[in-house]
């Protein structure tokens, strides 16, 4: 019934195209970042504090004299490690108990829509405060409290994915050979939400930037002098009038990697059919 | 072409001259009507028939002045009431639409706002040109259209049953007083004794109001029933234009004759049951006291149920109630009965989807349990879900679906879904041999071996309903449940799938229960029919008995109901 | 109709009760010494008693529980660990600082959003909803913290409309806090928008291409009509979860806008209860967030019922269908 224009859709792919390339960029930075100035991210210089753009600082320096540049290349590694981390744990985790909801379906589908439900109503930022004041600021409680944070609403996403798979004639017919619960789940129902689990991992990711980055500018994500694109902005703001570059850098950085991830889950939508904007809601 | 008008003095309501359509895709024009012409005069009524892709509904949306996104008119012009639709300005636009040409939309269910009353719907389409929209005029209107209780107009749209909704529709389309109206696969959606009130109704309304009529359908005998004048398309093109007796009667296109052949009649008088295809194994006058034991050694009962209650969830209703019936060996039961009739449970119940409350179910695994010719011994399991079966009894009972898109998964090749059963049941077991017998199911279904490389997205409805067919063969059952297997699909096809089925039957000795609910199709394939109607079953025997002697009311309404051409090409 | 909202309830109330337990467990029972945690390392034994006395470790985990749910029902949230005084009272405060902040925010976006959904749903593909979706693609992306920080640049520095921060500290009264109100509510304001409106946009399309708004127009309705009666109403249901999700974000407090503007909301409170480890305090802020998720999740639910009659589980539809046609 409906006709596909084809016009904007070839848009969207070129978007999605940059969008995939800005986040491809982000990350090589990120890993070469060490081997492509000749500073250090961490050494302060109290000779060097503040100055402005220079041949030699190209971005200008800190308020501890350390390189903008330097510490802006470097300053998605934290962000980008925590959210490929959290990221993987939460979508495996979301789509095995979002599809073994979907499948059960009755008290035991009620059951985890319940609990999930309950995660879902402590806001992300204060569960994490929560987490991080008791069990402190590593790198693994992040991740995993991150992941805790976000698995709950994958899962629903991807049960609503997989309620009408579950009633397809596919899967009846694997019932009706009398296959278990496991099988058919693994061979006939995740491969048809393997679009959408897609979708929700470069959005989820771009969410865990902005979450992990938010905490570092709280000051309950990296710790100082660990250079991160959050904690930059907190530390450098109040010299803003001075040097603004030191605050604007890590802003264009990671707006520049999160408006990458969302253009590049758009077009993953766009081309996989998965309407991504209506569930903003999870 | 033309069929001779002799409406003497009259100007045609509508002058569709030369019109093509198509819509872009990327860069391309693709063409979904192309010089399509015909003329509607006062009060006539015209069909445009063929089946999905044909380009017929596009034409006649194109009369409301409405394309579809992204298409375009690029060459002829529709003429309405006089005036060029596709040159008019927005307001005059607006009048015409509703005022002069009204629209019913193929499906009621998903044409009325689910949010707003359909008082108010109808009164919306009375005020928008300029009419009396007070509670005296919407009830007149209802009362046109047989709604029945006027209370019923207070209702929202979810709260009507089919019927009532496409009268609303009907209702609402009528309310401006347009001279054409135009229907959209009006009675598709709807049950036979429904399609027949409002193919009734649409006589009646035509002969009071003098409406001309423009019928959108794939169904030749709903065509036969209220069309003067018929236009065959294909693929966007004229096939054939002419008066409807005619064209049905002595087709003069190919491909005519071909939709004539294929469309489901019922026939009434025969003798015969079904058909006249393999005339040494069915024998219709077997009426229970086992007159057609000559044909094939053994023809006990495969499957047999007593007092068989289903329901779906504990607390609900019955939606099975005292199901008895027996299955013949090498013979096929159809199950008949309208939407909500417990027909489809029937066949889930048997397949091990849902658990059966009460009853008792015997089976006959394997052939040579059914040859001895009596009933085998009940099973317990086989009231209980598949996951609690045998094995044996697992492999033997295979299901065919309704809806062929949603019946094979999209991830998975062709060759990958019949494999799984192959595998899962241990019927062959090396790879080779895996391979070997995909590429013979496929071979037995009337496709090839190059069919296991494709994902069912590359293929036809046809084709994905008789992959399911393969894929319900590889377990090498001996009882089949085809739950409306032909539905969604066109006639032509229908009728070769149907066929497939019947040799399989013959080549495999296989058993069927066939669940449907046209007559027309039932009686091409069945040895005996159970009719049913809310859970149970009012009438059963061989269809001979059922199709053209019944003796329930229920059965003979059903019948009377049926809409087919055997009185249009007979007359 | 009745039963069904009966049940709705009673499923928020099972949401909420499920939410404390996560919240207490979380907090109090996992392994680990909290108090010590809470305290340091060198805390003396004394402390660490008194302490654990504080929040009721002492006792099983059960009972602890039970008598911290039996608190908050009867409106004893329980003292501060810093200040000492009721918790109560300290998030009263703070809760209705956010609200002054929150419910303009929430009436704008929300009114604002919707509207400029349905604007770019019906110029879908042209210069009006490109625009409008760039600008919410790149305001999603954009943290709150980078907005509120370029919004008191650009204001409170550059030029000083608005002041830019709250100077009053957690006794601030309302005449003091209202001229600083709006930065922060432009802030919330841009950061939920995005989302609302691409849902907004998404359903709105949606809805548009179905039969019945075709036949809407078909029959010959003005476009506007067609759009507010038909379309606009059943478009918004998928929208509401998202607005109810955009709100229960905002109620339980905008940590980083209030931090940033220095605004003594329950964010704020939130942020200070963590640097002081006020355990008390992060588990009442938990539980009042919590029943504002739920809550606006019931309403939004309850609003769904409203507009859409198929949501109110009448049984009339299936007492008519048998007796249909029959006659």
């Amino acid at each position: 019934m409906s006709t596909q224009t084809a016009a904007p859709r070839q848009r969207r792919i070129t978007a999605a195209g940059i969008g995939a390339a800005a986040v491809v960029v982000t990350i090589l930075i990120a890993l070469l970042s060490p081997w492509l100035t000749p500073y250090s991210a961490v050494a302060t210089n109290a000779d060097a504090a503040l100055l402005g753009p220079t041949p030699a600082h190209w971005l200008g320096t800190d308020q501890y004299g350390r390189d903008v540049l330097t510490r802006t290349l470097e300053g998605g590694r934290y962000a980008l490690l925590v959210a490929f981390l959290a990221t993987s744990i939460a979508v495996t985790l979301g789509t095995l108990v979002g599809a073994v909801a979907a499948y059960a379906d009755g008290w035991l589908d009620e059951a985890i829509s319940r609990v999930l439900d309950a995660i879902l109503s402590v806001p992300a930022v204060l569960a994490l405060l929560l987490i991080v004041t008791v069990f402190g600021q590593g790198l693994w409680v992040i991740v995993l409290a991150v992941s805790i944070v976000y698995a709950p609403a994958v899962a629903r996403v991807v049960r609503g994915a997989a309620r009408p798979v579950v009633s397809s004639g596919y899967v009846a017919a694997a019932r009706a050979r009398g296959e278990r619960a496991l099988p058919i789940i693994g061979r006939e129902i995740l491969p048809n939400v393997l679009d959408t689990v897609l979708v929700e991992f470069a959005m989820r990711a771009s969410w865990v930037v902005l979450l992990v980055s938010t905490l570092s500018f709280l000051g309950f994500g990296a710790n100082p002098p660990t250079p991160d694109w959050g904690l930059m902005i907190q530390e450098n703001r109040t010299a803003l009038t001075v040097a603004p570059l030191g605050t604007v850098a890590p802003i264009v950085s990671l707006a520049v990697l999160v408006i990458g991830l969302n253009l590049a889950a758009d077009g993953l939508a766009k081309r996989m059919g998965v309407d991504r904007a209506a569930r903003a809601a999870a | 072409m033309t069929p001779a008008r002799a409406q003497a003095g009259a100007d045609p309501v509508i002058d569709v001259a030369n019109v093509s359509i198509s819509y872009a895709s990327g860069t391309r024009m693709v063409p979904v009507a192309r010089n399509i012409t015909f003329q509607v005069y006062p009060g006539e009524a015209i069909a445009l028939v063929g089946e999905s892709g044909s380009g017929k509904s596009t034409i006649a949306r194109a009369l409301l002045g409405s394309l579809r996104a992204g298409s375009q008119l690029v060459g002829g012009s529709v003429r309405v009431g006089g005036a060029d639709v596709f040159a008019l300005p927005a307001p005059e636009l607006r009048s015409l639409r509703g005022g002069t040409v009204a629209l019913v939309a193929q499906n009621a269910g998903h044409a009325l706002t689910p949010s707003l009353r359909v008082s108010t719907q109808i009164a919306e389409a009375l005020r928008a040109h300029g009419l009396d929209a007070s509670a005296a005029r919407i009830t007149r209107l209802a009362e046109l259209v047989r709604l029945g209780d006027p209370s019923l107009l207070q209702r929202y749209p979810h709260e009507l049953s089919g019927g009532q909704q496409q009268r609303v529709a009907i209702a609402m389309a009528l309310a401006a007083e347009p001279e054409v109206l135009v229907l959209d696969e009006p009675t598709t959606a709807l049950d036979v004794v429904t399609q027949r009130a409002i193919l009734d109704l649409l006589a009646e309304l035509r002969s009071t109001l003098g409406v001309a009529v423009v019928l959108v359908s794939h169904d030749l005998g709903v065509v036969a029933e209220i069309a003067d004048t018929v236009l065959v398309m294909r693929r966007g093109a004229e096939v054939e234009y002419g008066r409807t007796a005619q064209v049905l009667r002595a087709p003069g296109a190919e491909y005519t004759r071909t939709l004539v052949a294929a469309a489901p009649r019922l026939d009434r008088d025969a003798a015969q049951g079904p058909g006249p295809a393999d005339p040494e194994h069915r024998e219709p006058s077997r009426d229970g006291a086992g007159a057609g034991q000559a044909a094939r050694p053994g023809p006990g009962p495969v499957l047999a149920c007593r007092g068989l209650d289903v329901r779906y969830r504990r607390g609900a209703p019955l939606a099975v109630k005292g199901f008895t019936a027996e299955i013949m060996s090498g013979e096929t039961l159809a199950v008949v009965g309208e939407s909500g009739s417990g027909k489809s449970t029937v066949a889930q119940a048997l397949a091990g989807l849902i658990a059966a409350e009460n009853g008792e179910i015997s089976f006959a695994a394997t052939p040579s349990d059914a040859a001895e010719g009596s009933a085998p011994a009940p099973r317990s399991d086989l009231l209980k879900r598949a996951g609690r079966r045998s094995l044996q009894v697992r492999r033997a009972i295979q299901l065919v679906f309704q809806n062929a898109d949603l019946a094979l998964n999209p991830r998975r090749t062709v060759g990958d879904s019949i494999a799984r059963p192959l595998r899962y049941f241990r019927v062959v077991r090396s790879r080779a041999q895996i391979a070997e017998r995909v590429e013979s199911l496929l071979t037995e279904v009337g496709l090839d071996g190059s069919f296991a490389g494709r994902v069912p997205a590359q293929l036809s409805g046809g084709q994905r309903q008789r992959i399911g067919i393969a894929r319900a063969l590889a377990a090498e059952p001996s009882l089949l449940i085809a739950d409306e297997i032909t539905t969604a699909l066109d006639v032509s096809v229908q009728a070769e799938v149907l066929d497939l089925l019947r040799a399989l039957q013959r080549r495999r000795g296989l058993s069927c229960l066939f669940i449907s609910h046209d007559l027309a199709v039932v009686q091409r394939v069945a040895d005996h029919v159970a009719v049913m109607k809310s859970g149970e079953i009012v009438e059963q025997g061989t269809a001979g008995q059922i199709l053209i002697a019944p003796a329930h009311p229920y059965t003979r309404q059903l019948l009377d109901s049926t809409v087919d051409l055997s009185t249009a090409v007979k007359e | 109709m009745a039963q069904l909202l009966i049940r709705r309830i009673l499923t928020s109330v099972v949401t909420l009760l499920l939410a404390s337990f996560l919240v207490y467990f979380a907090t109090s029972a996992l392994p680990g010494d909290v108090a010590q945690q809470l305290l340091g390392q060198d805390a003396t034994e004394e402390a660490l008693a008194q302490m654990r006395e504080d929040l009721g470790l002492e006792q099983s985990v059960w009972a602890g529980y039970a008598a911290w749910l039996g608190g908050i029902l009867t409106g004893d949230l329980g003292t501060s660990l810093v200040s000492g005084e009721p918790v109560a009272g300290i998030i009263g405060g703070a809760f209705g600082n956010t609200l002054l902040i929150a419910v303009p925010a929430i009436v704008i976006g929300v009114a604002l959003s919707l509207a400029l959904g349905v604007a770019a749903a019906v110029r879908r593909g042209r210069g009006a909803d490109t625009s409008i979706s760039m600008i919410s693609l790149a305001a999603m992306s954009i943290p709150e913290f980078v907005i509120a920080t370029l919004l008191v640049l650009v204001f409170a520095i550059a030029m000083p409309v608005f002041p830019a921060v709250v100077l009053m500290g957690d006794d601030a009264g309302l005449g003091d806090l209202l001229p600083a109100v709006w930065l922060p509510v432009v802030t919330l304001v841009l950061v939920m928008a995005a989302y609302i409106i691409r849902a907004m946009r998404s359903s709105t399309i949606d809805t548009m291409a179905t039969e019945y708004a075709l036949t809407a127009e078909l029959k010959g309705l003005r476009r506007r009509d067609v759009l507010l009666r038909h379309v606009v109403p059943t478009a918004l249901l998928p929208v509401l979860p998202v607005i109810a999700i955009n709100i229960a974000w905002l109620l339980g407090g905008v940590v980083v806008v209030e931090t940033i503007f220095n605004y003594p909301g329950l964010g704020a409170l939130m942020i200070d209860s963590v640097s002081t480890r006020d355990l008390p305090v992060l588990q009442a802020i938990a539980i009042v967030t919590a029943t504002v998720y739920v809550s606006v999740n019931l309403v939004a639910d309850l609003l769904a019922m409203l507009i859409d009659p198929r949501q109110r589980g009448t049984t009339r539809s299936r007492a008519a269908a048998p007796k249909e046609e029959t006659a």
